[in-house]
Parts: structure tokens; sequence; C-alpha cells
């Protein structure tokens, strides 16, 4: 079956070269990544999602947020690197304490004993340090079984990959990688439930939800608000004044 | 010395409370926030719960407003009736995902954190909502003031997620491809599928 699948991809992929043109200039390869799209919805409806439903149902809520804290500690290095290298030196630093911390009070990672320490998560990626650099965020990418992308956070793929000590585990790489996976999908079965129920351009609705939301990550969670109303402008009937 | 540096921090935060207390553009925020928290712990039918956020949603948002954004170039294709329409269709919608959404209470609290001025009828609300057990959500409002003089929320920024842009791209792609009569039915049929849900539950 999954040969079928891959065919049929393929086959797609190929046909998209004559399909329409794409509805937003920052989405060239709209014809492409919306064939990867319902690809990735297919195997997340008929695997992951039921994989992931099935564990909530055995593995309490204690016990899930241990593993997220086990697999969010082993994948810090990345956030505190890139601290460094946006010059968030106390960042950096405070990121360095904290995995200290968690890796030693909170036994291997499974107990997030730092945010109580005042040590908070920090959310940082190549991708965005590169934001950060000034370099621009080029095409949206929709890839198989990864998901959304931008040409800009595509090296942050190959770094993280190579930062992270589950690659270098040998066998047990694809097992913990599984895992990884299927609590992930667990701790966002809430947001996907909602992003189902309301959006119905589901793939159009996914693009402009990442997109934004990496630009919210880049700011550190105070972007600008210069240009928040620019739609509104358009409209001349709304820049009435008092 | 030090008493003196404490007056000045004092005096220098009163503005600020002054601002927020006399800031007519947080009110729409604040009906919406306690009227979610109501919502939250209300154990009543959902149907009650539905008739009790209607009219909150009407009154603190700018439904026509926002109507006219998220359909772009294409409103003013629209009759008058479909205008109409597709401003209830979305006041709908909009009340179905609230009492979805915020359908139990965990002891959450909303947070007012400051107004920034955008332009002489616009401001930016910025709020958190603080969980128990969890890092807070950021949850920002674009409120402006309307012509017939009160201050309504037009987009909720959740997570740096502009909730404005993201439905005016999602149903500008819709109205090119299905035009009006396609979108009104896809809205309608999340619409239908809440309710569905909500009879399941019961």
């Amino acid at each position: 079956m999954l040969k079928s699948l891959i065919t049929l991809v393929i086959c797609s992929w190929l046909l998209g070269c004559a399909s329409t043109p794409s509805s937003v200039s920052y989405d060239p390869y709209e014809s492409y990544n919306r064939i990867n799209f319902e690809l990735n919805e297919f195997l997340d409806k008929n695997l992951l999602k039921p994989i992931a439903n099935g564990y909530v149902k055995v593995a309490p809520a204690p016990v899930r947020g241990r593993i997220t804290n086990f697999f969010e500690n082993i994948g810090y290095l990345n956030i505190i690197l890139n601290d460094f290298l946006q010059g968030n030196v106390d960042h950096g630093l405070s990121g360095v304490t904290r995995v200290v911390f968690n890796s030693t009070i909170g036994i291997g990672g499974l107990h997030d004993v730092a945010t109580a320490m005042n040590l908070p998560k920090r959310n940082e990626d190549f991708g965005q340090t590169l934001g950060v650099w000034g370099v621009g965020r080029g095409s949206y990418w929709y890839l198989p079984f990864f998901g959304p992308n931008t040409t800009r956070n595509i090296p942050n793929f190959l770094i993280s990959i190579a930062l992270s000590p589950l690659t270098y585990v040998g066998g047990q790489t694809f097992i913990a990688t599984g895992v990884n996976a299927v609590n992930q999908r667990a701790n966002l079965l809430r947001v996907s439930d909602l992003r189902d129920e309301v959006a119905v351009d589901v793939y159009a609705f996914t693009r402009e939800a990442f997109l934004q939301r990496r630009e919210f990550l880049i700011y550190n969670g105070n972007p600008p608000i210069e240009g928040i109303d620019d739609i509104l402008n358009e409209d001349d009937d709304l820049l009435y004044e008092e | 010395m030090m008493n003196k540096i404490i007056w000045q921090l004092l005096l220098l935060q009163l503005p600020i409370l002054a601002i927020a207390q006399n800031n007519d553009a947080i009110q729409p925020v604040t009906y919406l926030h306690q009227s979610l928290i109501t919502v939250m712990q209300d154990q009543r039918d959902v149907s009650e719960r539905l008739a009790f956020l209607e009219p909150i949603i009407q009154d603190n948002f700018d439904m026509p407003v926002i109507a006219r954004v998220v359909s772009g170039r294409y409103w003013k294709t629209f009759s008058p009736d479909q205008q109409q329409q597709f401003i209830d269709i979305l006041h709908q919608l909009s009340v179905q995902t609230y009492i979805n959404q915020f359908d139990h209470f965990s002891d959450e609290r909303f947070e007012y954190l400051e107004s920034q001025n955008i332009r002489r009828n616009r401001q930016l609300i910025k709020t958190q909502l603080v969980r128990l057990d969890a890092p807070p959500i950021s949850l920002d409002y674009l409120v402006h003031h309307s012509k017939d003089g009160a201050w309504r929320i037009i987009s909720v920024i959740a997570e740096g997620v502009n909730d404005l842009s993201l439905r005016r791209t999602e149903y500008n792609t819709v109205l090119k491809d299905q035009g009006w009569h396609g979108l009104i039915a896809a809205i309608q049929k999340k619409i239908d599928n809440y309710n569905i849900k909500h009879q399941t539950k019961q």
C-alpha cells in the first residue's frame, strides 16, 4: 500500500506542473505543497492520530508530561546554541543552567524543575536566528512527513538533527524518534481538532498560522505593531478618523 | 532617599493605571473575558450558553467590518443580502467556536498587560490567558472605534496568529474557486458539525 501511495504522490507532483497558479506570492510551489499536505493528512488521519489517541488513553497526563520534558531537555542544545548566535548571552547561559538542573535534579530531564527556578523554557532555532540576522523568509514549503517549512528554516533541519543526541543512539534512534513523534502529536490533538473545526481551507489555514507563528517567535513574542492593521487600510471606508 | 525613589516609582505607575482604567478601548476585551469565564464555569445546557454568549459577541465584535475585511476584494461583488448573510454566519461561527473552546474551567484567568495606540481610532490591547499548569497564552486584540462611537474588537491575535489576516487569505482562496455560495456552504458545514458535537455530548 505504501508503494501505491508513493507512486500516486509522484504522479501527482508530475501532473502538478500543469495545475493552477499559486494563490499567494510567498507560496510559489503551492500545487506541489498541497499534494504533500494531502499525503501528510492521510498518514496523520490513518496512522499517527489514531496511535496518539490510543497513547493518550493509556498514558496519564503526568506521564506524558515527563516524556515531553525528557525530549525537550535533550533537544535543548539547539536552543542554547541559537540564543548565543542571536547575541542573547544571558538566555544562552540560563539555558545551560536549565539543562544542568533538569538533567540532575530533574532526573534525566523527566521533571522540569528549572521553570520553577525562574529558568523558563525558550523557543529558538536556526531559522529564527537567520530571521534575527535579517535573512528573508523565502518561500513556503510543505514537506512530506516533516510538514510546513520555509526556505530560511530548512538549514535548521540539518542542524537540529546533528545536535540531537537521539541521532547517535544507534539502533534506538528510530524507536526514540517514533516515541517523540507520537508524544508530540498527542500534545497537539486539541490544536489540530480546533484547526479542523474552524478551517474551510485547511491547507491555507495551516500555512498562514505557521508563517505568522514563526514571525512571532523570531521577535520572542513581541513583534512590532507597525503594519498590524495594513489589511484594514486597503479599504478607504475603514480609514475614517474621529 | 529610598522613600523618594519609592514615591517616584509609585507616581510613574499611576498614569499607567489611569490609562488602564480610563481607556474605553479595553472594555470590549474585558466584557468578552468576563463572559468567557462565566461560560467556562457555567454548567447549563449548551443552548443556554450559546444564548448567553451571542449578544456578547454581537456587541463587542465589529462583525460587519470583520466580514468586509476577510472577504477582501470580493465584498463589493456580494449583493446586500449576501453581505448580511455573510455577517450573520461569521457571527454564528464565532459564538460556536468560543463555546466549544471554553467549555470547562481549570482556574484560568485573563490578565490585562498593556494597550498600544496604532492610530487615533485603533488600539492593540495585550492580554494573556494564565493557566495553572501550562505556560500563559498570549492573546492580543485589535480594537477600533466604530462609527457609532463604541470600541469593538476586529481581530484576535493568539500567540502571534492574527485571526483576521489568516481568515482573509483562507476565505479568499475559497471565494476564488467556489464563490460566495461555496464559502457560505463551507462555513455552514462547520457550524452544523459543532451542533452535532453538542448533541453527541448531551
